[in-house]
């Protein structure tokens, strides 16, 4: 690559964006370049020359940098290696910093000699709709074909790379709150912004780019007789002292959402790529509440089509401009410009100010008289009445025909070549009403300026101002912006009279009307030679929209899916107009009737980590730690996720295997003394003279007669008459209890106890409270649990006949009051103790000291499953009703509860539901799968009769073998049965249904 | 993401709350009196109203208090909030 | 054998400093807290039940009232939390709650209060809060029950200082998982963090 050749010479006073005493060397595809500050990559690449960066996404034809901004379909890339990497990023918006690493997509193997260009001259085989018809169509052999084709279509169709490991930066996100959320700063923007700020209005102008100021920045416009630079130097200072103003340069504003809540990226640490300090994040989520927005958006220019538009070289015009404004850059020693409105006149004249000649093709016929006289003046030549019609070169734009153009896009008359290796072209200009869809407003069609504007969402809150409801002078914009930000502060209640300044803009007459141009083209098959091309990004021509409307699709949304017109990630902004429109011409409609697409967030593409922001790693999810963790942290225990609870499953000694560890856990608790962490218990205190009622409403059983001191497991169901939760109360005192839920189910029993007693049952007198956190739990089990006890320094008798089965106590343990229920769930006598949070710990320490074993969850589920004791959401999945498990006797016919009412339904009282029941492997030294479906007969052909499932399955040291709890159709009446079970890699295991009580079935040790 | 009223907190982020569908669903006083069918219509049929909808959400996240809000299920506008139990905001609250 | 069991407070944890500027933000555990969570239908009750023991009545929901004995948490029309200052007062509300209309439960192990101070620690706050904490919205003595991300808290500002210093109250178990929380996104602008070292 030869030198930056494209760069005007510093004598000329353009590119006043740049710092031209701060080159930045860096490298693109290897090479390596140099740039200065305040370039963005695509400026310091053009100033090397309008080279192909990138290849075409079907036909991989060479692409070249098309915009100066969020709209850019073509100039995508990876920027950075290894973690840092960044795909699909626009060349248009990323900031140079020194030592910049960027490459191409879409290029196999190199942007200069790509393979995939025979898609090109293959391209009669890929025509809109191809894949559909190729691939997804009903008829022969379309998903064979798919399997063939789809890794050469993967690789073809990629569009840059995903990071292959972690990323090592750090992303934050901010909750802010406004009066007045101004998305954009140029002058609407700038203006909407002094006027809320005035107003007293707490301010958040959010502006996408390097630096506020908008379309201002190219430098050629004036306020005041003023450079209008000069104009936004002092609105920023304005702002900037304002102390109720947050202005967030480089930031995006990605989403409008209901209630005006609004997300938007900042780039903080990103602009100073993989040298960014190490505390800074790389990029800043904000979450905006803003009572009002301004959308000053401002709006995209669009092209019109025609052959070979899609030529290194071509742009559109307005970026022309800016990139010779605001980088002192003009890729191209002649320049031709086609328009069919004024603004191009613009960029002719900044060109010839260049010293670049330049041709301006202006399709209208009687282009405004004073433009074109201004234009010619300074050198440039007006031709009136012709537009751009074709483009010669390949790699490079080599020259250009213009032609004599008709109202409806056709030519006529041979047409004429301009020498020029730059080509702008400017068909007009789309407001940016993304937001504004984002919001609900339907796009508006305004013929005059053959442009959707956004609709009314000021009962929203929501006020466009400037180019964004397509204003074109300066001075509307002011003006419009002002009484935005005027409006929208009033409507957040910011009343305070401000005087209005006066400005005065350069351009306050009004101007020529555009005349509609969308391709310069034959539709006719076998019309004009060389593609011509809508959307550049997903390489849809006229062509192909003119076959989709010859297939009869009318619907846009249909045209949408079915070209992939606006559907690559920059969402069709400058194509998805001129589509529609041509889509339109095709079916005899107009824009209006042919509507537009839904825009949806994100406005450009968000990073994944901005989303993720802190909730990765360690912090990914609250981990709650129970006041023994760090014990069990430091003592061998596997930790499992029970809801957000750390859990130990096991206590694994050296040299253990994770089956010893928990074989040594169980026999502990069945021949000496276990101790299990059962903190995470849901507990419930209830107080009021009503409890009982509650509770005999809330679950099945009869609470009517429970004795102080006493303690009884009950059974919670949904109104369908299944059940969600069980557990323990236990009555301490008049009107006191406590209620014990299953860990997962501790937040849910307490709204719905809420839910009963708020909304239906507010006569009831009963105060519900959380203590799950204030109470640190201890389960002490096993036959020697009653010694290990009587050995603390306690207040509490703890013989049977003091503290039997189910009996609650308080007292105090070691100097510390403690709430200790007589409970079992091993089937081992077993106590659990419950002291004041803060000494859960120092007490585990004392029951370890005192001789128990610790033992996990994993041990507690096999020890319950030997006793046949159910877990809710294990044995239960919300269609398991008491009587299902065999709990009817838990089932009071004395009152109502809720729930009771199904449990005479048809349905409910089949007698031949699912059973719990036991089953026993023949082959006793295999642990059945959990989950596996129960059938009679392993050999029968599909569809096989399904019978039930494994809940439950388990080694036990205590039955020497397998075992397992399973859901079985009619089960109850199929006791020594064989069943089978089948296995995920095929056969089945047979296995007997028992009873499902293994171990100790009168009960005598938990009595013991 | 809405910015919900809470009859007692005032506007505050939809995450703070739970949904519960839609209001005035009574518990039958008897519910044995009730056929197999008036049963599960009350189990199991809600109306899934497009349009102007009473529902029940919940400040779970809050001040713990249940309310009915009429929203419109189609464009998310709000109406007015009712309090259960008699337990009126108060004016200064 | 020890004469009582040992305290263990889960913000022992080993002091830090990071960032640009470690006064940014000051992180603080404070000691273990007497804490009673207080229901009543009727709020006239409610400050009946309190004249006496307490000398503090109602504030409107979401905000606290403090005097030497305590401070006084209104988190919905029918809840209050009450941080005393002392385990008498908490002893005698505990007796006179057993017979009244107020439902009483010690709830002291349930909840650990951190304080975040310092010029950038209305920011940092920001980044887990929803809730507006600008001080014309979050004035002195507004008191929030919260989400802060997937944590509920109740968040607070009891004295007109500035910068400004809230008071975080997190359930037990979260408390760790938030502390680390705020530190690390305190990072960017440094902070302190001031652990518990043993105390009332």
């Amino acid at each position: 690559m030869s030198g930056p050749q494209y760069r005007l010479p510093a004598h000329v006073p353009m590119g006043g964006r740049i710092d031209r005493e701060t080159p930045l060397a860096f490298t693109f595809n290897g090479e390596t370049f140099t740039g200065y500050a305040g370039d963005t990559l695509a400026s310091a690449l053009l100033a090397y020359g309008a080279f192909p960066l990138a290849r075409g996404f079907k036909y991989h034809r060479p692409r070249g940098i098309w915009s100066a901004g969020a709209e850019e379909p073509n100039a995508l890339v990876q920027l950075e290696t290894g973690a840092r990497t960044q795909p699909n990023l626009r060349a248009t918006q990323i900031e140079l910093y020194g030592g910049l690493a960027a490459a191409s997509v879409n290029a196999w193997p190199s942007v200069d000699f790509d393979l995939m260009r025979i898609n090109d001259w293959l391209s009669p085989i890929f025509p809109a709709g191809f894949y559909y018809k190729t691939f997804m169509g009903g008829g022969f052999g379309a998903g064979r074909w798919w399997k063939l084709f789809e890794p050469f279509i993967r690789r073809a169709a990629g569009f840059g790379k995903a990071p292959s490991v972690p990323d090592p930066d750090r992303y934050e996100r901010m909750n802010a709150h406004c009066d007045v959320l101004v998305v954009g700063g140029g002058p609407a923007g700038l203006s909407a912004a002094l006027a809320a700020a005035n107003r007293g209005s707490r301010v958040i102008l959010a502006d996408e780019q390097a630096e506020p100021g908008g379309d201002l920045l190219a430098g050629d416009r004036a306020i005041d007789d003023a450079p209008a630079m000069d104009w936004v130097a002092a609105a920023l200072e304005k702002l900037g002292s304002a102390p109720e103003v947050t202005v967030l340069g480089r930031t995006t504003v990605a989403g409008l959402y209901d209630d005006n809540f609004a997300t938007a990226v900042e780039s903080v640490g990103d602009r100073f790529g993989p040298g960014a300090p190490a505390h800074l994040p790389r990029l800043r989520l904000w979450r905006i509440r803003a009572r009002q927005i301004v959308l000053a958006t401002g709006a995209h220019e669009r092209p019109y089509a025609f052959p070979n538009n899609d030529t290194p070289g071509v742009m559109l015009g307005n970026a022309v401009r800016h990139y010779a404004g605001r980088y002192a850059v003009v890729p191209g020693k002649r320049a031709l410009l086609g328009t069919n409105n004024d603004s191009a006149y613009r960029t002719a004249r900044m060109l010839a100010d260049a010293g670049v000649p330049v041709t301006l093709a202006d399709a209208r016929e009687t282009p405004p008289a004073a433009l074109a006289k201004e234009a010619e003046s300074a050198g440039a030549t007006v031709e009136a009445g012709f537009a751009i019609s074709a483009v010669l070169g390949d790699r490079r734009v080599r020259g250009a025909k213009i032609s004599r153009i008709l109202p409806d896009g056709e030519t006529s008359g041979a047409p004429r070549v301009v020498e020029a290796d730059l080509v702008g072209v400017s068909g007009g200009w789309n407001p940016a009403l993304h937001l504004a869809s984002h919001r609900g407003a339907k796009p508006v069609w305004r013929e005059a300026q053959a442009c959707f504007v956004p609709g009314d969402l000021s009962a929203l809150g929501v006020w466009a101002a400037g180019a964004a409801t397509g204003a074109e002078t300066l001075a509307d914009c002011l003006e419009q912006g002002y009484a935005a930000g005027r409006d929208a502060a009033r409507a957040a209640g910011r009343t305070k009279r401000t005087r209005k300044p006066v400005l005065k803009a350069d351009d306050s007459a009004a101007q020529a009307p555009i005349q509609p141009l969308w391709a310069v083209t034959s539709r006719r098959p076998g019309g004009r030679k060389g593609k011509a091309f809508v959307d550049l990004q997903n390489d849809v021509t006229v062509k192909d929209v003119a076959l989709a409307a010859r297939e009869n699709y009318r619907s846009v949304e249909h045209l949408k899916r079915y070209t992939t017109l606006g559907m690559g990630t920059d969402q069709g902004k400058t194509a998805n107009v001129i589509g529609l429109a041509l889509m339109g011409m095709e079916s005899g409609r107009a824009p209006e009737t042919v509507g537009t697409t839904t825009f949806r967030p994100p406005y450009t593409p968000v990073p994944f980590g901005a989303l993720a922001g802190r909730d990765r790693g360690a912090l990914f999810d609250p981990a709650r730690e129970t006041p023994m963790f760090d014990w069990h942290a430091a003592n061998g225990a596997v930790f499992e996720d029970v809801g957000q609870w750390k859990r130990p499953y096991a206590y694994r000694r050296a040299g253990e295997s994770l089956e010893d560890a928990i074989d040594r856990e169980v026999r502990a608790v069945r021949d000496g003394v276990g101790a299990m962490d059962a903190s995470t218990l849901g507990k419930i205190d209830l107080k009021g003279p009503d409890v009982a009622t509650l509770l005999n409403r809330v679950y099945t059983n009869d609470w009517s007669k429970l004795k102080f001191g006493r303690a009884r497991y009950g059974l919670m169901c949904h109104e369908d008459g299944m059940i969600f939760d069980d557990g323990v109360t236990a009555r301490l005192g008049d009107g006191h209890y406590v209620l014990t839920t299953t860990t997962g189910n501790a937040a849910t029993v307490l709204n719905w106890l809420e839910m009963w007693l708020q909304t239906e049952w507010p006569e009831l007198q009963v105060f519900a409270t959380s203590v799950t956190e204030a109470y640190a739990t201890a389960t002490v089990a096993g036959p020697e649990a009653r010694a290990l006890l009587s050995r603390l320094d306690s207040d509490i008798d703890w013989s049977d006949e003091a503290f039997p089965h189910m009996a609650a106590v308080t007292g105090t343990i070691v100097g510390v009051p403690a709430r200790v229920f007589r409970v079992s769930f091993s089937g081992e006598a077993s106590w659990e103790i419950n002291v004041p949070a803060h000494y859960g710990l120092s007490l585990w320490q004392a029951l370890i000291d005192g001789g128990a074993t610790p033992y996990g969850t994993e041990a507690m589920h096999v020890l319950r499953a030997e006793k046949g004791f159910i877990i809710v959401g294990q044995e239960t999945d919300g269609t398991v009703t008491p009587f299902d498990v065999g709990m009817g006797w838990a089932v009071s016919k004395r009152k109502d509860f809720i729930g009771k009412r199904s449990y005479s339904r048809p349905d409910t009282a089949r007698p031949d539901r699912k059973h719990l029941v036991g089953l026993l492997p023949l082959d006793r030294k295999i642990v059945l799968p959990e989950g596996g479906q129960i059938v009679a007969d392993s050999e029968q052909k599909p569809p096989v009769t399904m019978l039930g499932h494994v809940t439950s399955s388990y080694r036990s040291p205590s039955l020497n073998g397998g075992f397992a709890l399973a859901l079985l159709k009619n089960g109850r009446n199929r006791m020594g049965d064989t069943v089978h079970i089948l296995k995920l890699d095929g056969g089945a295991d047979p296995a007997r249904v028992v009873e499902p009580v293994f171990y100790d079935k009168d009960g005598g040790r938990l009595r013991g | 993401m809405l910015l919900i009223h809470c009859p007692y907190c005032g506007p505050r982020d939809e995450t703070e709350f739970g949904y519960g569908g839609e209001a005035d669903i009574a518990r039958p006083l008897e519910p044995e009196a009730l056929s197999d069918a008036e049963w599960a219509d009350y189990v199991f049929m809600r109306t899934n109203t497009r349009g102007r909808f009473k529902e029940q959400w919940v400040h779970s996240h809050g001040c713990g208090r249940w309310f009915t809000m009429v929203r419109n299920t189609v464009t998310h506008e709000r109406g007015e909030t009712g309090v259960f139990g008699g337990v009126e905001p108060e004016a200064d609250g | 054998m020890a004469e009582t069991l040992a305290l263990a407070h889960p913000l022992a944890l080993p002091p830090e400093r990071q960032g640009p500027d470690s006064d940014a933000v000051t992180l603080s555990a404070m000691p273990p807290l007497v804490l009673l969570d207080l229901r009543c239908r009727d709020k006239a009750a409610l400050d009946a039940f309190l004249k006496k023991p307490l000398g503090l009545a109602s504030p409107p929901v979401a905000q606290a009232v403090s005097n030497a004995r305590g401070t006084l948490f209104r988190l919905g029309p029918d809840w209050w939390q009450l941080r005393c200052n002392d385990r008498k007062t908490a002893d005698r509300l505990l007796k006179a709650g057993a017979a009244g209309p107020v439902g009483v439960t010690d709830i002291s192990d349930s909840c650990l209060a951190i304080g975040v101070a310092g010029p950038r620690a209305r920011e940092v706050l920001a980044k887990a809060a929803t809730l507006d904490l600008h001080p014309d919205a979050f004035p002195a003595g507004t008191a929030a029950r919260t989400l802060f991300g997937r944590v509920t808290v109740i968040v607070s500002r009891l004295d007109k200082g500035e910068p400004p210093t809230f008071d975080v109250t997190i359930s037990r178990s979260n408390a760790r998982f938030l502390w680390r929380w705020l530190a690390d996104a305190a990072r960017e602008y440094g902070y302190t963090t001031v652990p518990y070292s043993g105390g009332a």
